[in-house]
């Protein structure tokens, strides 16, 4: 026990002096060592960031996944028992479920939409890659950072005209394959007037298949311009289908009841309670003012006084009225002056002057924790521990 | 802004003549040496608020505010360290507001590590180290709503806040109870001056730590940190009198960079290797 508390010290302190450690040089040092040096020579504390980050995400999910366990621990506990106010825990439960739940859902059908679209996009490039063939190298995306003598020979060259029809059969029919699994997915009532999206993109993929169909007469009968067009248009009613799925998906998701339970509960109790507490400043600020002004002391005197000015300042009736009386007592000013004085010179100042404290004491606070000279909870339960076993006699 | 990351030397030097003094006086105290603390105003309210609540049987209510694992939070802990310990003492219930959970889980080991260092461990309720919510207005909420239902004969509300101080110090003073602020928050300073009885303003509430907890390390700091404050004041007045001299003899106009001492520190910003 004494040895495992005096290991977990040890740790934190050493832990906590390695990460001041790393920012304080990274903010000490150039941002390149040597400096001046070039993007991937020489070294940069920046580039270790993204490590740290994820190292920080990576200990926020234990910490979130331990938060999860200890509130169905000590909630689920007071539900089982019917402790006092079990009725709390058990709307604290419910929810937690019902936001875990809308969560995962929302996301998982995030990821769905985002990659829905994904087998047209392809039909959609491999048919820009056969339209291309006939005069460039037909090598996919995916390849062109190759080695040269990693992609395949028949890549590498202009495509012969058997090759290009080959290909065109072999899109054709998995575009109808496409199609097909669309429909039955959509199950279109075609008779039906007011149809839905899902119908609407069968309509653009079949019309995507006739050309695409056309295109692969055109390539047998050797009629390369009708061909081209053909082709041309067939990759661009692919592209566009593939755009329509997309936001079909989207529109079905924000249909979904995930998301309008997410609706209901977020946008509809969460923003609008908040909005609710916010609006009791408009109250608090009149209270608070009210009692600013009682003149109970010189400093309240003062306080009201200024804030008098940069009110009157502040408005355009205020700043009517009294420049109209400082012309009739022949002053050359205004009270919009007045009030810029009060703002950049008295109330800047002062500030300048809290913040300056503020920074040096939060520079000598980092330092102490960084150094671990501060007693925190972390270093004083380690202690009592080590006194605690001390004095019961444990040991090792 | 660009670069602002990396320093210069210039801030460099001004960094050791910040925390030099700190360090120097931090082992003058951790030797034994008598260090004279000003007296911050306002902590005698703190004491004043404990037997307060303590004469009227009734909780006190402290909260961090929206402070994270920070700085803030540990100058906060010095504070809370001896609340928790009078109210210990005196057996008083001692109810602390939380936002943040990683927070939390820090002052519910400090509190539970001060109860049981003052003997009193049977005091301790966990459950009056309460996780309100993450969200600003929520957590305003539910603070209102303890204010209320317990109410409170004393709010501390010590640490980061922003637009729910209000909300906060308003609840205090519906309830009658008597508040003792204190922030690093500029822009709430205002709105606890006009609704709490003592507000701690800026580093005061890093000094009211050391104060009163008469802790070596905190004393030492505060000491330094009045030094480093003297330097920065003397960096002001050698400013002002190189701008001055250098305006009336039709030098540079007093603008950021164009001060050559200002230039020689601080250095051209995003280009600190020229």
């Amino acid at each position: 026990m004494l040895g495992s508390n005096l290991m977990r010290r040890k740790l934190t302190v050493l832990i906590t002096f390695l990460a001041g450690l790393y920012f304080f040089l990274e903010f000490i040092l150039p941002e390149s060592i040597p400096t001046g040096a070039k993007e991937g020579e020489g070294f940069r504390f920046g580039k270790y960031d993204e490590y740290i980050t994820i190292g920080f995400t990576a200990v926020g999910t234990m910490a979130f996944a331990l938060g999860a366990v200890s509130i169905l621990q000590a909630h689920g506990g007071n539900v089982l028992r019917q402790r006092k106010r079990w009725g709390i825990s058990t709307a604290l439960i419910l929810s937690m479920i019902a936001s875990a739940w809308i969560g995962f859902a929302m996301w998982a059908a995030r990821a769905h939409t985002s990659e829905i679209s994904n087998p047209l996009e392809q039909l959609s490039a491999s048919q820009a890659l056969i339209l291309s063939s006939a005069k460039t190298p037909p090598i996919p995306r995916h390849m062109r950072d190759w080695p040269e003598e990693r992609v395949p020979e028949e890549l590498r060259r202009i495509a012969t005209s058997d090759e290009r029809v080959a290909a065109q059969e072999k899109l054709v029919a998995a575009l109808r394959m496409q199609k097909e699994k669309l429909e039955a997915q959509a199950k279109p009532p075609y008779e039906q007037k007011d149809r839905h999206p899902s119908d609407l993109l069968v309509d653009a993929l079949a019309a995507a298949e006739t050309t695409a169909a056309s295109g692969l007469v055109k390539l047998k009968a050797n009629d390369e311009d009708g061909a081209e067009a053909a082709l041309n248009q067939a990759a661009a009613q692919l592209r566009a289908a593939g755009a329509a799925q997309r936001k079909v998906a989207q529109l079905l998701l924000d249909d979904s009841l995930s998301n309008r339970v997410y609706d209901f509960m977020f946008e509809g109790f969460y923003i609008a309670l908040g909005s609710a507490m916010f609006s009791l400043l408009a109250f608090y600020i009149a209270t608070a003012a009210y009692r600013a002004f009682r003149l109970q002391s010189a400093e309240a005197f003062l306080l009201m006084f200024a804030a008098l000015l940069v009110m009157l300042g502040q408005i355009p009736v205020g700043v009517w009225l009294v420049d109209n009386i400082f012309q009739l007592f022949g002053v050359d000013m205004s009270i919009t002056q007045v009030r810029l004085w009060i703002l950049r010179v008295v109330n800047t100042s002062a500030f300048r002057g809290i913040a300056l404290g503020s920074a040096i004491a939060g520079l000598s606070m980092a330092w102490r924790v960084w150094w671990s000279m501060e007693s925190s909870a972390l270093l004083d339960i380690g202690e009592t521990g080590e006194e605690e076993g001390k004095a019961a006699g444990g040991g090792e | 802004m660009p670069g602002i990351e990396h320093a210069n030397l210039g801030i460099f030097v001004l960094m050791l003549a910040l925390l030099g003094p700190v360090y120097y006086y931090i082992q003058r105290a951790r030797k034994g040496q008598s260090l004279f603390v000003r007296k911050i105003p306002g902590v005698d309210a703190v004491d004043e608020a404990i037997g307060r609540a303590v004469e009227m049987g009734r909780p006190m209510m402290f909260t961090t505010g929206l402070v994270g694992v920070n700085a803030v939070l540990f100058a906060v802990l010095g504070i809370m360290k001896h609340l928790v310990a009078r109210a210990a003492q005196f057996g008083s219930r001692f109810i602390i507001a939380q936002n943040d959970p990683e927070v939390m889980a820090i002052v519910q080991a400090t509190t539970e590590e001060t109860y049981r260092k003052e003997g009193r461990h049977e005091f301790y309720r966990p459950e009056d180290i309460v996780f309100l919510s993450g969200a600003q207005f929520a957590f305003a909420s539910g603070y209102m709503g303890i204010a209320h239902r317990e109410q409170v004969a004393a709010c501390f509300l010590f640490g980061t806040f922003a637009a729910e101080s209000l909300i906060l110090a308003e609840a205090g003073q519906q309830v009658g109870a008597i508040q003792v602020a204190g922030t690093v928050s500029n822009e709430q300073i205002p709105f606890f001056i006009t609704t709490c009885d003592y507000t701690i303003i800026g580093e005061e509430l890093y000094a009211t730590g050391a104060y009163l907890s008469k802790d070596p390390v905190q004393t030492g700091s505060l000491r330094g940190q009045d030094v480093g404050k003297l330097v920065i004041l003397a960096l002001i007045i050698a400013g002002v009198i190189s701008a001055t001299y250098l305006s009336a003899t039709g030098g540079a106009a007093v603008e950021g960079f164009d001060v050559p001492l200002a230039k020689y520190l601080f250095g051209i910003y995003g280009d600190a290797g020229k």
